[in-house]
């Protein structure tokens, strides 16, 4: 469907719809898989499959409207079948697939949201995931918003166009996960006068991060962007994958989980003052009175801080903090006193015996969630640093070799299929050699980026090396995983790197293993597996997945004990 | 004579407003969209419509059950253009509507940059 030449109000009217049924969809495919989940408990409960069959004549009869034809094709088609088993008053026992067709739907939505982008960006086969995020790109110039949007959606987000600050206030009935504002982009002559308190204005609704772009480069540039509401600018031409990776950031650290608070305290008036108080910034937070029950409640609730009394009847806090400290899993938990206590000396008992700071009661509610959240974000930043790549927070090397020892040894216990996937660049020292070490390190940080994106929470993704990245997939096949990877070779394929002036593109290249094809095989032993397929891969002409085969492998036959 | 008015009767808000979209502001038709069919049985009459557009699965009173009623109260009568709409529509069906006195029936989903000049090419087979 077309909407060329027509009015931009029409057209700017339509886009808002769109964008409404959009957030709609959402809705009635949960929905939908809520009523096969009812199915699939009581297949023939009549009641649920009438729903389901309403449901999915609506999808078919509206999705292609709002310019969603294939899911409007495959709702369609999978409302035949439910159409066909009321006919035959049967359950739904006998119709194929019905598990999947969520994903089947979730897929085509994808599909038709890749499709739109107009520039040959292919499908990936991937389970679509609702969490996908989504950015609203504001920008006058319509080609450089393809780019930009292309770009993006190659790293998993999904992009909107809005052409400026007009179409801006029509959508914001709903709201984007990230807002990026080309700075220049609304004819208002109030732009002209006063851009600062313009932007301010129009954006004052959106509760998303926004981030600026514009051509002027400089502190000027991004104190405009600050003061118009920004948390940051980005200059033109835009660097895509560095912005990318900004941008994953930023929606990663607002998605971290709630901070974990331990408070010992004997007077329960203050120590359910400062539960409510951390509670209502966000935080999870536990009560321990009988400082006896110390050691078990910690290992419970797995505490990142403990705010502790001083004076306790059955042991002080410098007493408690000492005996922590003695604990190796225990002993870097910061502690944070809680004390009327003025003087000098007993302060510094107290921090000496492992305490970090002191807060006086009565307790400043701001100060304690500030101190707390300051604390323990801090420490997780350590860990993090301690455990991933600084280049593309992946899991470092001896992590993720952990990581497959741990899964391999969990389904020996609990049988389940996993995969091993080895990536590497392709023709990386090229990269390197041509446009120097600082643009490789972006083409690397660029796969982690990637990968984060296409991958669930619970994969483990690591570098490996140099230019070479490890995953373990759990519940996944290897069949699975090829199409993944496959999925994300393509994404890969389609950045545009900027480098010496001149934009080019990487390739990468996989090797695919999965446990049930080599049971006989030690966590060791896959990876070599993986790194057999992936240099079948590199020699049968690189950019593409293999699959490592048990017929390749003389070691793999039943007759063969563990390979090592 | 040219369509000018049209009643369409749809339960589905989003599809209601997007159809506004497409008959009045691309079609530039005048456009009554009624949520059920009992509003329309109150509305039609004060409108007077040309042609009216009917979607076939509705809660509560379907497209036919509509289009009967409609014609039972008088406000659908020989000149008055009759169109259903809908996703599935099988060939036994299409023979049932017509008997109704359905002069098309349009597939859903619906293009809204189209849908306007369907319904004008509706009202003149109608007028043949």
């Amino acid at each position: 469907m077309s909407d060329k030449s027509l009015p931009s109000d029409v057209d700017s009217r339509l886009k808002v719809l769109k964008i409404a049924y959009r957030q709609r969809l959402v809705r009635e495919l949960d929905q939908i898989d809520d009523f096969l989940q009812a199915l699939r408990q009581d297949p023939a409960n009549s009641q649920s499959l009438r729903a389901l069959h309403e449901a999915l004549h609506k999808l078919a009869g509206s999705a292609g409207t709002f310019g969603f034809e294939q899911l409007g094709r495959q709702a369609s088609l999978l409302e035949e079948q439910v159409s066909n088993a009321l006919a035959k008053a049967e359950g739904v026992a006998e119709l194929p697939g019905l598990t999947d067709w969520v994903a089947q739907l979730r897929a085509s939505l994808q599909a038709d949201e890749s499709r739109k982008t107009g520039l040959g960006v292919e499908v990936l086969e991937q389970e679509a995931n609702d969490d996908q995020l989504s950015i609203w790109l504001l920008e006058r110039d319509t080609m450089l918003a393809d780019y930009i949007g292309q770009q993006l959606r190659s790293f998993g987000f999904t992009v909107l166009h809005l052409r400026d600050a007009q179409e801006l206030e029509q959508a914001s009935s709903c709201s984007p996960d990230l807002l990026l504002v080309d700075h220049h982009a609304s004819e208002s002559p109030e732009l002209k006068t006063q851009p600062e308190a313009f932007w301010r204005d129009r954006l004052k609704s959106f509760n998303c991060p926004i981030i600026f772009t514009g051509a002027e480069e400089g502190f000027f540039a991004r104190l405009h962007a600050v003061r118009s509401g920004g948390r940051g600018y980005f200059t033109k031409p835009l660097d895509v994958p560095q912005l990318a990776a900004h941008v994953a950031r930023i929606l990663k650290s607002g998605e971290s989980a709630p901070e974990r608070i331990l408070i010992v305290e004997d007077d329960s008036d203050m120590a359910q003052f400062c539960q409510v108080v951390l509670q209502q910034a966000g935080m999870q937070v536990e009560i321990l009175d009988q400082p006896q029950n110390l050691l078990q409640t910690a290992s419970d609730f797995d505490p990142e801080l403990i705010l502790m009394d001083l004076r306790m009847p059955v042991a002080t806090g410098a007493e408690m903090a000492a005996i922590l400290t003695q604990i190796e899993r225990w002993a870097h938990l910061p502690i944070i006193y809680l004390s009327a206590e003025t003087s000098a000396e007993f302060r510094g008992h107290a921090l000496s015996s492992g305490g970090d700071a002191f807060l006086e009661k009565p307790v400043d509610p701001k100060l304690l969630v500030s101190l707390c959240r300051s604390r323990i974000g801090r420490l997780r930043e350590l860990e993090q640093a301690m455990t991933r790549d600084g280049l593309t927070g992946l899991i470092k090397h001896a992590s993720i070799k952990e990581a497959l020892q741990t899964e391999w040894e969990y389904v020996r216990r609990h049988p389940r299929p996993f995969s091993v996937v080895m990536l590497d660049i392709d023709h990386f020292k090229s990269v390197n050699d041509t446009h120097g070490h600082a643009v490789g390190d972006l083409v690397i940080a660029a796969v982690g980026t990637l990968l984060r994106q296409h991958f669930r929470n619970t994969d483990k993704l690591g570098r490996y090396g140099g230019e070479e990245f490890a995953l373990v997939l759990p519940d996944c096949t290897a069949s699975i995983a090829t199409g993944l990877v496959d999925g994300l070779r393509q994404s890969f394929s389609a950045i545009r790197f900027m480098g010496g002036g001149e934009s080019f593109s990487c390739t990468l290249s996989a090797g695919v293993v999965d446990n049930q094809s080599f049971p006989r095989h030690s966590a060791e032993a896959l990876i070599e597996q993986a790194d057999k397929a992936l240099y079948k891969a590199k020699h049968s002409g690189r950019n593409r997945v293999c699959l490592a085969s048990a017929s390749d492998d003389p070691k793999a036959g039943p007759t063969n004990k563990e390979a090592r | 004579m040219t369509l000018q008015k049209v009643l369409y009767i749809e339960d589905d808000p989003d599809i209601r407003e997007i159809a506004a979209l497409a008959l009045v502001d691309v079609g530039h038709l005048t456009l009554k969209a009624c949520e059920s069919g009992k509003q329309a049985l109150q509305e039609v009459d004060d409108f007077g419509p040309e042609l009216v557009l009917l979607d076939v699965m509705m809660p509560d009173m379907d497209g036919p059950e509509t289009l009967m009623a409609l014609r039972e109260q008088g406000s659908i009568t020989s000149k008055t253009a009759v169109a259903f709409i809908t996703a599935k529509i099988h060939p036994g069906e299409l023979a049932r509507y017509r008997e109704l006195g359905v002069t098309d029936v349009i597939a859903k989903p619906f293009d809204p940059m189209t849908l306007a000049d369907d319904l004008r090419r509706i009202w003149l087979r109608f007028n043949e």
